[in-house]
């Protein structure tokens, strides 16, 4: 009895000294197999994603500074747009992996917010692109530089390349009352033809910005660079572990959830309560170059890509959360998330003409996109992270039983 | 045979064992108590939500102000810790389990069956005549045994489904992630452990009271309990739920054990002697033993009355000490119609709850439910009429395909919560869950 008694005090005092720290890491996926798919993911996806980026970018500033000094020619008008699909096309993909620095400091571990430099969507203000225009306040790209993202980002750019002839702020504004005779004016743009030769200046240092920005993302990624796919590959840095880099990207995929499901479909179609009428064409992201879809199909281009672990058509046998499903014994859910990822595409490339038509000719088109999308999102929310054990993005810890 | 049970029941006893088990149950909810507040779990559970999900009967509980939940938890300390040191421990062990109560009564989100467990043991304490130096009468201390043993059992009866013993899930999900534990960690990934596991937790759960009862299987017990609960510990976050049953399985002990430790004995010298109570206060304490150990027998068993399946429909899943039976994961959104809206109109769950409280909510009907009054309420507020709430509520249990656990054409809003068999719930999917490492059970007799 007596060594019994011994033996209990001594359990419960050892007990009493043990923290929680030492909680193990927790992924069904063995390490070294966690570290070839996040080198995977990095490798075929991520570094690729940004070096299209930098490229798009910077043939995107040359094609506006062709147009900015040929507003007249076509052949420059039609290069820059096609630039501007190009990039619209990498930048797409490039929001669909904001770990890092690209990120949201609040939301991603090594976030510093890069990505509000190329692109400040949701938040945009063409008013105050308007009123740089009249004023001329686009010149020294470096002043631009300094002013609030929507003065000069990819939306801007959108903006500035397909203008109309209006503008986007009140009557009550000053480019609108001054009107007509001062400089100020909105309207004796429009009307003296100035508004196409001064808007293709101003994309042009828009477009000098997105390509000096997107240099800046590279290099905070480039194993030459600041290296930040290191600290994902190694599990190091702002990471603890594999796990938690294979997370990020886990995390970074939840853009197509949050974004584009319940952005830029459940707004424009009328199926979120944000939208107060039975539909809202005006919600959609690209308004003006009406390529709102292709922006779509890029998103998710890069979610399939980071599924896969590569563009499966160039590189099927890229390691990739298909692989590691089926090593976990739920090929099961691979089948469902490759059937879902399929009917997704199938959905949005079915929707007839742009998504700005279709919400106006063929809404069913549209709804049925987004249901697709829907289905697909549920698994990605139920079992796919279930498997994994991955928590939704932002959720805390806590206890369990 | 009645006189001699109350004989037996009333007979002195060393409140030795019951000092320690006061001390360790003390200390540990002190511990507890800083903890929650050293996490930001303060914050995190009572400050950052801006809805609550409200208990059955429980509605009128509101959260108090920031800073007064922190103050309740440096409260919740303090009164632990003099419980742990044996001041006034009737009243600290009142005030704690009224304050206790309080804060776990605020959102369902918090439930665990080990704060249920707290709350209980500290609601006992309060009625206990446990004083050190002055004997105790038996009773006290096979009240708290049956309590526990009670904890245990029910444990074992929630375990006993297929998924658990037949296909060894959720473990197998659970221990695929935990490979990388240090020294069991790659023992958990290998074919059958899962099932084996499971069978293994069954089985504690099922002999832990028995084994501990009897004076030869005691010591054998008790090192079943400590290897369970030790590796439950190193496996999951379970929080403060080990120590506390470990500490619990020492009431199973001689009373006297503690005497038995070098250099503890003189805490317990002193006075000796039962406090004499009159015959309406033993008369009243014996109706309370029945009625709250009658209670605890039986409301566990609820869950058998709704039929179907609990970890599906979750009807009769608190309070019944099914611990750890389920991984679910899932998704929830609304569909709302109003008479000033022109179509349907899907309103994301997420946004009147916290990461944590969307986790919770998803597998748990009753919170689907409370969640789709306040999406009515909150529209009715902002001027619509005539809403209707309707769910599209999407779960995977153990890994099996998600399947709606709602019925997306019922109007929320036309349903009130109740004892009742819910009927807005639907019917749990069919079909086995996720196979774990090696298969099921079948697979080992083919």
């Amino acid at each position: 009895m007596k060594r019994l008694s011994t033996a209990v005090a001594l359990v419960l005092a050892l007990s009493a000294c043990s923290t929680g720290n030492g909680t193990p890491r927790k992924s069904p996926i063995p390490e070294s197999r966690r570290a070839e798919l996040v080198g995977s993911l990095v490798t075929n996806v991520l570094l690729p994603s940004l070096d299209d980026l930098v490229s798009s970018a910077e043939a995107f500033e040359v094609a506006a500074s062709a147009y900015a000094a040929d507003v007249g020619s076509a052949e420059a008008r039609a290069a820059v747009e096609s630039a501007f699909r190009t990039l619209l096309e990498a930048l797409q993909r490039v929001e669909v992996m904001q770990l890092g620095p690209l990120g949201d400091p609040a939301k991603f571990a090594g976030g510093k917010g890069l990505r509000y430099g190329l692109y400040s969507w949701p938040l945009h203000s063409r008013c105050s692109v308007d009123m740089a225009l009249v004023d001329e306040a686009y010149a020294d790209v470096d002043a631009l530089a300094s002013m609030q993202p929507s003065y000069f980002g990819f939306d801007a750019a959108e903006y500035l390349l397909f203008h109309p002839d209006s503008n986007a702020c009140p009557q009550i504004n000053r480019i609108n009352t001054a009107c007509p005779g001062a400089s100020t004016c909105f309207a004796d743009l429009v009307s003296e033809g100035l508004l196409p030769a001064r808007a293709a200046a101003y994309l042009s240092s828009v477009a000098s910005l997105l390509a000096r920005d997107a240099r800046t993302v590279r290099q905070a990624y480039a194993r030459d660079g600041e290296d930040f796919v290191g600290q994902i590959e190694a599990g190091s840095g702002v990471y603890r572990d594999t796990t938690e880099s294979m997370t990020a990207f886990i995390h970074a995929m939840y853009y197509v959830e949050i974004e584009v499901k319940d952005q830029k479909l459940a707004i424009p179609v009328g199926v979120s309560d944000q939208c107060p009428t039975s539909t809202c064409p005006d919600r959609v992201e690209l308004p003006y170059s009406k390529l709102s879809k292709e922006a779509i199909v890029a998103n998710l281009t890069a979610f399939r890509d980071l599924y896969y672990g590569a563009d499966p058509s160039v590189k099927p046998d890229a390691l990739g959360f298909d692989d590691v499903l089926v090593e976990l014994s739920a090929g099961e859910v691979d089948q469902a998330m490759r059937a879902g990822i399929d009917a997704t595409f199938a959905a949005v490339e079915a929707i007839p003409g742009s998504l700005e038509d279709a919400l106006a000719s063929d809404v069913a088109s549209v709804e049925a996109a987004y249901a697709a999308l829907q289905a697909l999102m549920t698994e990605l929310k139920t079992r796919f992270i279930g498997i994994l054990d991955v928590q939704p993005p932002a959720a805390a810890a806590g206890d369990n039983d | 045979m009645l006189g001699r049970l109350v004989k037996a029941a009333t007979r002195p006893i060393d409140p030795a064992s019951l000092v320690v088990h006061r001390f360790l149950l003390g200390s540990i909810l002190s511990i507890s108590s800083v903890r929650f507040l050293a996490n930001g779990w303060v914050e995190r559970c009572y400050e950052t939500p801006t809805f609550f999900f409200r208990y059955f009967g429980f509605e009128w509980v509101e959260v108090l102000p920031s800073p007064w939940m922190h103050v309740a938890y440096v409260v919740l300390a303090a009164l632990a810790a003099l419980f742990a040191l044996g001041v006034a421990p009737r009243i600290t062990a009142a005030a704690f389990f009224l304050l206790f109560t309080y804060v776990e009564l605020i959102d369902v989100t918090n439930y665990l069956n080990h704060y249920y467990l707290v709350s209980i043991l500290m609601l006992l304490y309060a009625f206990l005549p446990v004083r050190r130096g002055a004997e105790a009468p038996a009773w006290a201390l096979h009240l708290l045994r049956a309590q526990v043993g009670i904890v245990y059992f029910y444990a074992a009866v929630a375990k006993m489904g297929s998924d658990w013993l037949l296909h060894g899930q959720p473990l197998g999900i659970w221990f695929a992630s935990r490979e990388e534990t240090p020294l069991i960690g790659p023992i958990l990934v290998l074919p059958y452990v899962p099932l084996l596991a499971s069978w293994a937790g069954f089985l504690n759960d099922l002999l832990a009271p028995f084994l501990l009862s009897f004076r030869r299987t005691r010591i054998f017990g008790f090192a079943m309990v400590v290897v369970f609960h030790s590796i439950t510990h190193l496996l999951f976050d379970i929080g403060i739920f080990p120590f506390l049953m470990i500490s619990n399985a020492t009431l199973f002990f001689d009373p006297s054990w503690p005497r038995r430790i070098p250099g503890v004995r003189r805490l317990f010298e002193g006075e000796r002697g039962v406090p004499e109570f009159g015959r309406s206060v033993r008369a009243w304490a014996v109706a309370l033993v029945a009625l709250h150990l009658s209670f605890q027998v039986l409301f566990p068993l609820r869950t058998f009355a709704y039929g179907g399946d609990v970890l599906w429909h979750e009807q009769g899943m608190r309070w019944s000490w099914r611990v750890m039976l389920r991984k679910k994961t899932g998704d929830v959104s609304f569909r709302v119609r109003a008479r000033e809206l022109d179509r349907e109109k899907v309103v994301p769950s997420t946004r009147y709850l916290t990461l944590l409280q969307h986790m919770e909510m998803v597998g748990q009907p009753d919170l689907i439910l409370q969640l789709a009054h306040h999406v009515a309420a909150d529209l009715e507020r902002r001027g619509y009429h005539d809403v209707e709430v309707y769910a599209d509520a999407w779960v995977s249990v153990n890994g099996r395909p998600a399947a709606r656990l709602i019925e997306p054409d019922v109007d929320l809003t036309k349903i009130r919560d109740s004892i009742w068999p819910a009927r807005y719930i639907t019917p749990a999917p069919e079909g086995d869950p996720l196979p774990s490492r090696g298969g099921p059970i079948a697979q080992l007799f083919r």
